[in-house]
């Protein structure tokens, strides 16, 4: 009973941390891991700034003389690709128009196959999501040929429908599996009680358990993203010549044979693409964490 | 201002569900009276809870039907049976308040909007949840979450209540506290409510009738009274009752000199017990006997070794033995009985029942 006294009112502050050589030893390989990887960042952004002449002295590491954005704004607005002038601007305005529909089409869709292979099972519900998940092993550059013959025959080759559709079959599998698993973690008896309460179909899913689904939501949004704004491959393919997405055309510029290198425009319009999936972490990675984490919990 | 008309028969016609090759329910049979509480009971995995959610329509029935009155509703979706149901896990949608929670099965039918407010309403009162309407599940403590949960089924107005285990998520007190408020709230609304437990008090406290089932299939259908007191089979009696009802495995010896149960341990006259069919000399047989009917009593013929004492307050649980026989008994608190004490027990006949080994009927 004399134990109360002190144990009732715990101390606050935290325990002393102790730096022992492991932690330090942790910590050291932690912070050259993440110098290796921002290394690449860094030169990118004070490449960028530097003008050509600075460049060509060779420091590559070093510090800029004058900050200069001039190659920002040739990158976003008149740098050349092949015969147009326009800059990654064009490109970033296809992304976008890619991206949005996109995103909804993909996310929608996965949601609804894990919904409906969590609460509407069906006989082979099982060989069907057996199906899809191959789906993600097959390596897409295998499927690329046949995709670009059956497109052309529904008229979608070459067209923004076309790609949307591409990215939604892409994400299919990676998108269900996530819904999927997220749906099995939450009670099935809240979905008997809105079958009870007369929703059907669709009004359970989105009177329900669309408004649970905010952290899988956030994580799907995050992966759709990243995934869809780094395709290089498949808009080059199937966007046709109107949709060069952002990366496509940061390539063109990059590579256009014309004149000398522009390596600080380069690096600018290299930045600019690389722009939105970076905010998208920048700003979402801890609920990315805690979404991907959700499955795990009880909730 | 309710409708007491709301109510109906529910009936299971050979009904069969199997799950793959796993027969859960196995055609069966229950009559449901308009206005009753029918309680099923089980232990888990008998089958009880699959047989709500068949009557729920949140099941497919493999073979036979279901009837709710006159229509055959065994291909109807839930919400066209008139049925509303309360789940174990309260099931409330959490991003609604109690408010949506309550109204999201009207809005679903289209109710209009003032009808809506007025039923929403009227459960609160009932429910006393009045100045829960604004909040959302998370911010509710357990007991109102249920009654949020029983409150949904209200508004809808149906005909039969389905309970999976309602209280089972509470603890003792509040359990005690809404049981009683179910039985009040079946006497004000006379509808038909089908309940599902594991717990036999809740069983014996709110039934009409009890349906006993195992592996599918019912034991026994009877008042709480006839479970108790008359258990068709050995599982039934074992299952009903705290503690559970002694077993004694013996033969039975028919002389001139009356019929009597032996064991070696024990022996005592049966001549009141009246058999369901008569028991032959030499019949093996298992007697089953409630603790409160085995009494310590100085003139009985029975030598009992008290082992130990169980003080529950109001009574006492005697555990000991007789040879080698094991037996409990339940006395008076007041009694003087003392563990590792040697006492004379003897038997009430009204309390005895007697099972086949093999079939485990009653006999």
């Amino acid at each position: 009973m004399t134990m109360t006294q002190s144990t009732s009112t715990p101390s606050l502050k935290k325990p002393r941390t102790i730096i022992s050589k492991e932690r330090i030893a942790i910590y050291l390989f932690l912070i050259i891991c993440s110098l290796f990887f921002l290394l690449p960042l860094y030169i990118v952004l004070i490449t960028s700034l530097k003008t050509m002449p600075e460049i060509r002295m060779g420091n590559i590491m070093s510090w800029p003389e004058t900050w200069n954005t001039d190659a920002w704004v040739k990158a976003w607005s008149t740098a050349c690709t092949g015969l147009q002038c326009e800059g990654v601007s064009v490109g970033f305005w296809n992304s976008i128009k890619i991206l949005i529909p996109s995103l909804f089409v993909s996310i929608l869709s996965g949601a609804i196959c894990g919904y409906v292979l969590s609460y509407w099972r069906f006989k082979g519900a099982e060989l069907f999501f057996g199906i899809i998940l191959f789906g993600a092993f097959i390596p897409y550059q295998a499927l690329i040929y046949p995709m670009i013959k059956i497109f052309a025959t529904f008229g979608l080759y070459g067209t923004l429908p076309g790609i949307i559709l591409v990215h939604t079959i892409f994400g299919l599998p990676i998108m269900t599996l996530i819904f999927r698993n997220y749906y099995s973690t939450l009670p099935s008896e809240i979905f008997k009680a809105a079958r009870v309460d007369g929703a059907g179909f669709f009004g359970v899913f989105f009177h329900v358990l669309l408004p649970m689904s905010t952290p899988i939501l956030i994580v799907a949004v995050i992966l759709q993203v990243t995934g869809i704004w780094n395709d290089f491959l498949l808009g080059l393919i199937f966007g046709g010549r109107e949709n060069m997405p952002m990366t496509v055309q940061l390539n063109n510029i990059v590579n256009t044979a014309r004149g000398a290198k522009e390596y600080n425009v380069n690096m600018a319009a290299t930045f600019l693409t690389a722009m939105v999936p970076l905010l998208v972490y920048f700003f979402s990675g801890r609920w990315f964490v805690r979404g991907i984490a959700a499955g795990a919990v009880k909730g | 201002m309710q409708n007491n008309t709301n109510t109906a028969h529910v009936s299971a016609k050979d009904l069969s569900v199997s799950f793959g090759k796993v027969d859960v329910l196995k055609k069966l049979n229950l009559e449901i009276n308009k206005g009753e509480f029918l309680v099923l009971l089980g232990a888990s995995g008998c089958g009880k809870s699959t047989l709500l959610n068949t009557f729920a329509g949140l099941q497919e029935a493999t073979d036979g039907d279901v009837w709710i009155d006159d229509r055959n509703v065994t291909f109807m979706e839930p919400k066209d049976r008139g049925i509303a149901m309360v789940f174990q896990s309260y099931a409330l949608y959490p991003k609604m308040t109690v408010r949506g929670n309550l109204s999201f099965g009207l809005k679903m039918n289209k109710t209009p909007k003032d009808k809506i407010n007025e039923l929403v309403a009227y459960a609160a009162r009932v429910l006393q949840i009045e100045n829960l309407l604004d909040r959302k599940p998370g911010e509710l403590s357990g007991g109102q979450r249920q009654r949020v949960a029983i409150g949904r089924a209200l508004v809808r107005k149906a005909d039969v209540f389905l309970f999976d285990e309602p209280l089972s998520n509470l603890d003792a007190k509040l359990r005690s506290e809404l049981r009683v408020e179910l039985k009040r709230l079946h006497e004000e609304l006379g509808a038909t409510m089908i309940y599902v437990t594991h717990d036999q008090v809740e069983a014996l406290t709110l039934a009409d009738r009890i349906a006993v089932m195992k592996a599918g299939v019912i034991q026994q259908l009877g008042t709480p009274d006839q479970i108790y007191k008359e258990p068709a089979t050995r599982y039934v009696a074992q299952f009903v009752g705290m503690p559970s009802m002694n077993f004694v495995t013996g033969k039975i010896i028919n002389t001139s000199g009356g019929t009597y149960f032996e064991n070696g341990d024990i022996k005592f006259s049966i001549d009141e017990y009246i058999s369901k069919q008569p028991l032959r000399d030499g019949q093996t047989v298992e007697l089953g006997i409630r603790p409160e009917h085995v009494v310590l009593d100085t003139d009985g013929s029975t030598t009992f070794n008290v082992d130990i004492i169980e003080k529950l307050g109001s009574e006492l649980i005697v555990w000991g033995k007789v040879g080698s026989t094991s037996l409990t008994l339940r006395a008076e608190p007041e009694s003087s009985v003392a563990s590792k004490e040697v006492r004379k027990i003897s038997f009430k006949i009204s309390g005895l029942n007697f099972f086949d080994p093999e079939t485990g009927l009653r006999l």
